[in-house]
């Protein structure tokens, strides 16, 4: 088995997941010049709620098909947080839309504790498994071995993008979305709700958020109340490596993110001579953050900071 | 001063800002069919009250109605909804999106499908969406920029700018149009071109006009009727000729207020 081309169909799949994640972090700051830090709770509630509906599922219909049972779970996962996202947004964020930055970032931090706690009262501190229900097919491809799971997060993840991408550059939404990211004030004298238009932000942003937490607990296996720290964190990074507040620039920094995550985890042990094992691989997301801060500060596809200031 | 075909009715406004009064008692009202001058020395107010109006500042003192209906506390997408649309001092055009989507961006009010046609592409969606493309190009080729519709507008020349700011706030369909100083930094002969602009818009859409200017040649050679402001007063109002000669203006114009 090759581990170069092994390690690169991983870090597609993780980094799809993160660029979903990624997402929401970027459309928010687009139009809100605001880091929505609850974004990676968002998505550990909806692990949590299609685990639950999932577990719920198999206890009354054990027999029922385990796709059957994953879509269920989307189902009541999926609303679940795109009602998360809009109380956040209507509760912690909007009374503050006229606050100092740093007030709406405070908040954003306390909801998401609040998240996680709430979250671990629930359904308490250890790991919940993910039920065995997937197909475990798995076929050779170019020296990798991808599973069928792999392949679904990839395509799902891509069908996604490509829809957020027609909506923001197509309709009518999308381009209410893009002038209230270029100015609320002026979209609003056009007639344009900015409430609403940022509401649905964050709803489009939730119900991603929503199928990435899925994924993730499907690909690990496993979720737990404070997964979303660590993945929000991640999708937070990958945001700023692509330039926030820019679409494309999400995808790519997700993408490149969990490419060299994985490249990483597989190599770090041959670099070091065996010091460093593959459970440092996180060290690399935050390497590639600080060194994109350094050097890259409005990221790959990001604009100029001079001209947003 | 409550005429019958009163379209906009500014009451008693005033504004403060902190201690500083940028209006103070400003009445007027705009009928409809008119095109209506407001002039007035630097910072007189001018901009302050088209701010007023359109539900950027909320007024400290007085009444705004609109049609008769009072549109004070309305946010701005709300009145323009209610048929007021207006243009910028300084442009404010969405850069980063063409000519064609900024105008697009302004049919906003009048289209209603919302993200779930987006999601779905429903028939009805796809129909709006054709209606709302043909609209913008509908818009655009009135103020002569069909042929730029794919341009970026940050690239488009000041002249294309300034018209592309109109075709914008034409496209919310408003019954009143407020254009602040629309002709700054234009030519002579680019002026000749926008004032038989809105001549036309005036006569072809039964459009009310209320025009924002320095340019005092432009505003007495197009406007029915003016107010001119100085120092957050009105201090005269009528035909462009009475005002003239008006003696309070004059000094206003000429800096009487240094003696």
């Amino acid at each position: 088995m090759d581990i170069f081309a092994q390690q690169l169909v991983n870090g597609l799949v993780l980094g799809s997941i993160y660029a979903l994640v990624a997402l929401g972090y970027t459309m928010v700051y687009g139009i809100l010049e605001l880091i929505n830090f609850a974004h990676g709770e968002v998505t550990m509630v909806g692990a949590m709620v299609a685990l639950a509906v999932m577990g719920a599922l198999l206890g009354v219909a054990p027999d029922l098909p385990g796709i059957l049972v994953v879509i269920g779970g989307a189902l009541v996962a999926i609303p679940a947080c795109i009602l998360l996202g809009y109380t956040i947004e209507r509760v912690a964020y909007r009374p503050l839309r006229q606050a100092p930055r740093l007030a709406p970032l405070i908040t954003a931090i306390g909801v998401s504790i609040i998240l996680q706690n709430v979250a671990m009262l629930i359904w308490g501190r250890q790991y919940i498994a993910f039920p065995p229900i997937l197909p475990q097919a798995t076929f050779q491809i170019a020296g990798a071995q991808v599973s069928a799971l792999q392949i679904f997060i990839v395509l799902l993840s891509g069908i996604a993008m490509a829809g957020l991408w027609f909506m923001v550059q197509r309709t009518r939404l999308g381009r209410a979305m893009r002038a209230c990211g270029e100015s609320r004030e002026i979209a609003s004298l056009m007639g344009v709700d900015v409430n609403r238009i940022i509401s649905t932000t964050f709803i489009i942003g939730s119900a991603l958020a929503a199928v990435a937490g899925l994924m993730v607990s499907a690909y690990y296996g496993l979720a737990h109340y404070y997964m979303g720290f660590m993945l929000g964190l991640k999708a937070f990074s990958a945001a700023v490596l692509g330039g926030i507040g820019n679409l494309g620039g999400a995808v790519l920094g997700g993408l490149l993110l969990g490419v060299i995550e994985a490249l990483g985890a597989g190599y770090i042990g041959d670099l070091t001579g065996g010091f460093l094992g593959s459970h440092y691989q996180d060290v690399f997301a935050f390497l590639v953050l600080i060194a994109v801060l350094v050097f890259r500060p409005s990221g790959l596809l990001g604009e100029r900071v001079a001209q947003r200031a | 001063m409550c005429s019958a075909k009163a379209l906009l009715e500014v009451a008693s406004v005033g504004k403060r800002f902190g201690g500083l009064a940028a209006l103070t008692e400003v009445s007027l009202s705009v009928q409809q069919g008119e095109i209506y001058g407001l002039i007035g020395p630097h910072c007189a107010g001018k901009t302050t009250l088209v701010n007023c109006m359109t539900g950027l500042y909320s007024v400290s003192d007085g009444q705004i109605r609109l049609s008769g209906e009072s549109i004070q506390g309305l946010k701005p997408h709300a009145i323009v909804q209610r048929g007021f649309a207006r243009t910028f001092q300084n442009i404010r055009l969405f850069a980063n999106m063409t000519a064609l989507e900024n105008v697009m961006v302004g049919c906003h009010p009048r289209s209603r499908v919302g993200v779930l046609g987006a999601v779905l592409r429903t028939a009805s969606e796809r129909r709006e969406e054709r209606e709302i493309r043909e609209a913008a190009h509908f818009w655009l080729t009135r103020v002569g920029l069909n042929a730029k519709a794919r341009s970026l507008a940050g690239h488009l020349p000041y002249g294309a700018q300034r018209r592309l700011e109109i075709a914008r706030a034409l496209a919310t369909e408003p019954h009143l149009l407020a254009l602040d100083e629309p002709v700054a930094g234009m030519n002579p002969s680019e002026r000749r071109d926008m004032a038989d602009l809105f001549l036309r818009l005036r006569h072809d859409h039964q459009l009310t006009l209320l025009l924002i200017e320095h340019d005092v040649k432009l505003v007495m050679g197009l406007c029915d009727r003016v107010a001119v402001l100085d120092y957050g007063r009105k201090i005269a109002e009528g035909s462009p000729a009475s005002v003239q000669k008006d003696a309070a203006v004059i000094k206003a114009y000429l800096g009487g207020h240094a003696a």
